[in-house]
């Protein structure tokens, strides 16, 4: 028969019941340490393979580019030049007609006629309504000077003008 | 708790393992990585080379195709004492074929205004018929070099006889 202490124990029993605690003794759990040891192994082995991996394409495709800013930066200025040369041909041409008139004239009579492509800045191609007396300082040449420091040799030189 | 021979050995030899691991892994890293290192090195070496080689090959044609140019300019320029007076004598020579009495006033070599160019300033004095001071005039102001005109008088010293003094500029330019 059951007495009324066991159906008060019954009774607690049902109302409270007892959680059950796992409590672990053991410091060392051989599975657990070669489970996280293996885990960080792996882990470490793919993060490296991942490195490499990168590395890998990283430097798989080196391609030494033949860089077109080398060609580029090596300045010849063409226009210039040829602008020079032309120059420098009609002021060539001037002088020559002249030499050739004054060869073959002699100058007793003016005969033949220069073309002359440039205005001076004197003005002097006339012999008619010239004053007895002309001073000019600074006279250019007739011709617009081009830039010639930028092309002697061939070198490339500071852009001045002349002097 | 007592631990085991067996385990505290698996320990151990566990322990050293990872030691070891890790400092293989190490040195990989670190030597792989020096290795890159000198790759880019060598790989931006390289490519300074080519820019050069670049570099080099295209002044090389442009020279070659500009030399034409760069012989007819470089005769634009007075090289030296003996082209100065090559050119004087020249011009010397110039003059009585304009029916010119001519004079050399005088000679300096000088230093352009831009500070960085030599050349000759020349003044000359020169007399005879009006035409033939004013096309001697032209002459002097389209001479076939690098020159300009600083200073020009021209007056009528007597009746029909004309006398010009020019200044001029030759640019000259070390052979």
């Amino acid at each position: 028969m059951i007495n009324k202490e066991e159906i008060k124990k019954m009774a607690d029993g049902i109302l409270h019941p007892r959680k059950r605690k796992f409590v672990d003794n053991h410091i060392m759990h051989v599975e657990r340490e070669w489970f996280l040891g293996v885990t960080i192994g792996l882990l470490l082995f793919i993060l490296g393979g991942v490195w490499s991996f990168n590395s890998y394409q990283e430097y798989r495709m080196i391609d030494t580019k033949d860089s077109e800013i080398a060609i580029d930066s090596v300045i010849y200025k063409k226009e210039l030049v040829d602008s020079v040369v032309d120059y420098f041909g009609k002021r060539e041409e001037v002088y020559d007609n002249y030499l050739k008139k004054a060869s073959v004239n002699g100058y007793q009579d003016l005969v033949i006629p220069i073309e002359d492509e440039f205005d001076n800045s004197i003005g002097a191609t006339t012999t008619e309504g010239l004053p007895s007396s002309i001073s000019v300082d600074e006279v250019e040449g007739d011709i617009d000077t081009p830039n010639m420091d930028s092309v002697i040799d061939g070198e490339i030189l500071l852009p001045t003008n002349s002097f | 708790m007592r631990i085991n021979n067996k385990t505290k050995y698996v320990f151990i030899i566990s322990i050293v393992v990872v030691i070891v691991s890790a400092s293989i892994f190490s040195f990989f890293l670190f030597f792989i990585n020096k290795q890159g290192d000198r790759l880019e090195e060598k790989v931006s070496l390289l490519e300074e080379n080519n820019k050069k080689e670049a570099a080099y090959r295209n002044i090389t044609r442009t020279a070659t195709e500009t030399e034409e140019e760069r012989l007819l300019l470089g005769r634009k320029f007075l090289k030296g004492n003996d082209d100065t007076i090559v050119f004087l004598s020249e011009i010397e020579t110039l003059a009585p074929k304009f029916g010119l009495t001519f004079q050399t006033k005088a000679l300096d070599g000088v230093v352009g205004k831009a500070g960085d160019q030599e050349a000759v300033k020349a003044t000359f004095a020169y007399s005879g018929k009006k035409n033939s001071v004013l096309d001697f005039t032209k002459v002097m102001e389209n001479l076939p070099y690098h020159s300009y005109i600083e200073a020009l008088t021209l007056s009528e010293i007597e009746e029909g006889l004309w006398e010009g003094t020019i200044t001029a500029f030759i640019t000259t330019k070390s052979p």
